[in-house]
């Protein structure tokens, strides 16, 4: 067998994975399920999903083991990236250290350097008024108390309620942590729907 | 018959390599081990040397369609040493070719004297990995996703190995048990990531070198059975006349070497790369001031002589001829 027959091989490869992309692409329908809050840096869904090669070097790199690797088919084609699970662990913003761990080790372009911890936009705290123990009746201020930015990214209206403000959260998730309702009240959304990515 | 026990086997240093790369992933995860960060897609070595495996490094660079200089310079590490040696990676280091190789073992071990015929995955069916290589290449252009390293069972096992994920184990698991009823088929038919090291490495220096004089005296075929790429040594390469096995499948894991009971077979360096061989002296010569070092200890007087490959056919029996024409199409950079 010649190297001919591997060369046409592997262009014909190359010619039906494109093809084969090209109709699965054309298809209706399709997002970025799961959506998942990730790591601080992170570019758009789409664009971090194509840059992430996967190596968990944010992983094993977090002091605080906030980021952990997503493996298993629930995680569809996320399996292999890494998430924050806000509720279990937020992002602490690698408190005492000078640098984000995770945006140092990356390998590649998928977690971009931040100006300062301002700028991150990991994902977006949003209040379940429903549950929130302060929209019915309790004193309650713990996502207040965690938020790195009080009276910033969470401040109270005139009735001592709790309100997100969207241009401020970073979506570190402290707030999600606190909560003391179960389930939470002020989940983490992924920034998905930020995302200007072609396929969201 | 099998091999004849020896102090020293290639299977032996081969594992060690391979296990000690293991470790390296499992210590990665400590913060007391800082010098081997990572998976097998890319790793951060001593703090400062970056590797990035190939193939993932080029679907990123596809699935991002950006150029990444920090994400290039790791991929050209490897690269170059895949180049250089030929593809040293699957047969020395891979943690999924480590796994395969002990399951084989394994199987030899616990079906002895039941005489199991191999069901036979011929080399020719690798051709296969290519396509594979291609069609993830290909999607991975068009659907903007590093597809492949998503579901390959190299990452999966890494992921187990280095942050405890198992759920891939069970992928890692079944390809195992598949491959008792065919031998390394992951390895010989699926592999992209192998097919791209043997393309990029098809003029390795590290070969399977072939002693003229010594082959085919008696052929007991050892070295084709333990092949487990399913390179046919002793019928293509050493009764053919040939100086090394230059099958692009050939991952230098040294199987048949040990396999072999006379010494016909070593694995060692070839004197010069395709790249390097300047317009006087061809491929063949090469190859011939290798094996005239191994037989006379002086290859480059030898071969410096117009004589070199007379003197070589007066040591090989009358019957066989060293300067065969040879194949066209088999042979790197003929």
């Amino acid at each position: 067998m010649s190297w001919n027959r591997r060369q046409f091989m592997l262009v014909a490869g190359i010619a039906t994975g494109t093809g084969i992309g090209a109709w699965v692409q054309r298809r209706p329908g399709r997002a970025l399920e799961p959506a998942l809050v990730r790591p601080p840096g992170a570019r758009s869904e789409a664009e971090f999903l194509a840059t992430c090669i996967r190596c968990g070097q944010c992983v094993t790199a977090c002091p605080f083991d906030s980021i952990k690797l997503a493996v298993g088919v629930q995680f569809g084609v996320s399996n292999g990236s890494p998430y924050v699970d806000t509720r279990e662990t937020p992002c602490y913003l690698c408190q005492g250290r000078d640098r984000l761990e995770c945006i140092a080790v990356c390998p590649t372009s998928a977690l971009q350097p931040v100006a300062d911890d301002r700028s991150i936009r990991m994902g977006l705290a949003a209040i379940d008024e429903s549950k929130c123990l302060a929209y019915n009746g309790t004193v309650c201020r713990s996502c207040w108390h965690a938020c790195p930015f009080p009276n910033e990214a969470i401040r109270f209206d005139n009735r001592l309620r709790p309100v997100v403000d969207m241009s401020t959260c970073i979506g570190c998730g402290l707030c999600d942590h606190a909560c003391p309702t179960d389930p939470t009240s002020i989940p983490v959304r992924p920034n998905v729907a930020l995302s200007t990515g072609s396929r969201t | 018959m099998s091999a004849k026990p020896r102090l020293f086997r290639w299977v032996y240093a081969r594992r060690l390599v391979a296990t000690v790369f293991v470790l390296l992933l499992l210590f990665g995860r400590f913060d007391w081990f800082p010098w081997f960060k990572g998976a097998t897609t890319a790793t951060l070595v001593a703090h400062w040397i970056p590797l990035v495996d190939p193939l993932a490094g080029a679907d990123v660079l596809l699935a991002s369609r950006q150029i990444d200089t920090a994400l290039v310079m790791g991929m050209v590490i490897l690269l170059a040493f895949a180049v250089l040696y030929g593809p040293v990676f699957c047969g020395w280091v891979c943690p999924l070719g480590l796994v395969l190789d002990i399951n084989q073992s394994l199987r030899r071990f616990l079906m002895r004297g039941t005489r199991v015929r191999r069901i036979p995955v011929s080399s020719s069916s690798a051709q296969w990995r290519y396509a594979i290589l291609g069609i993830t290449l290909g999607l991975t252009i068009t659907l903007r996703l590093p597809i492949f390293q998503t579901v390959s069972p190299i990452n999966l096992l890494a992921w187990a190995i280095v942050h405890g994920a198992f759920a891939g184990i069970i992928v890692v698991g079944a390809l195992a048990l598949l491959e008792w009823a065919f031998p390394r088929f992951w390895c010989r038919v699926v592999c992209p990531l192998g097919a791209l090291y043997s393309l990029v490495g098809r003029w390795g220096l590290l070969r399977v070198r072939i002693n003229p004089t010594e082959a085919g005296k008696t052929p007991c075929r050892q070295c084709t059975l333990h092949c487990p790429m399913g390179v046919r040594v002793m019928e293509d390469y050493s009764l053919a006349h040939r100086l090394s096995v230059d099958h692009p499948e050939c991952t230098r894991c040294g199987d048949c070497v040990d396999a072999c009971p006379r010494p016909v077979l070593r694995l060692g360096i070839k004197r010069c790369h395709q790249w390097y061989i300047q317009g006087t002296k061809s491929h063949h010569d090469c190859e011939l001031m290798d094996v005239m070092e191994t037989e006379t200890g002086d290859g480059a007087s030898a071969i410096s002589q117009e004589s070199g490959l007379v003197q070589l056919k007066l040591q090989v029996p009358k019957s066989r001829t060293i300067h065969k024409p040879l194949d066209k199409g088999d042979v790197p950079g003929l």
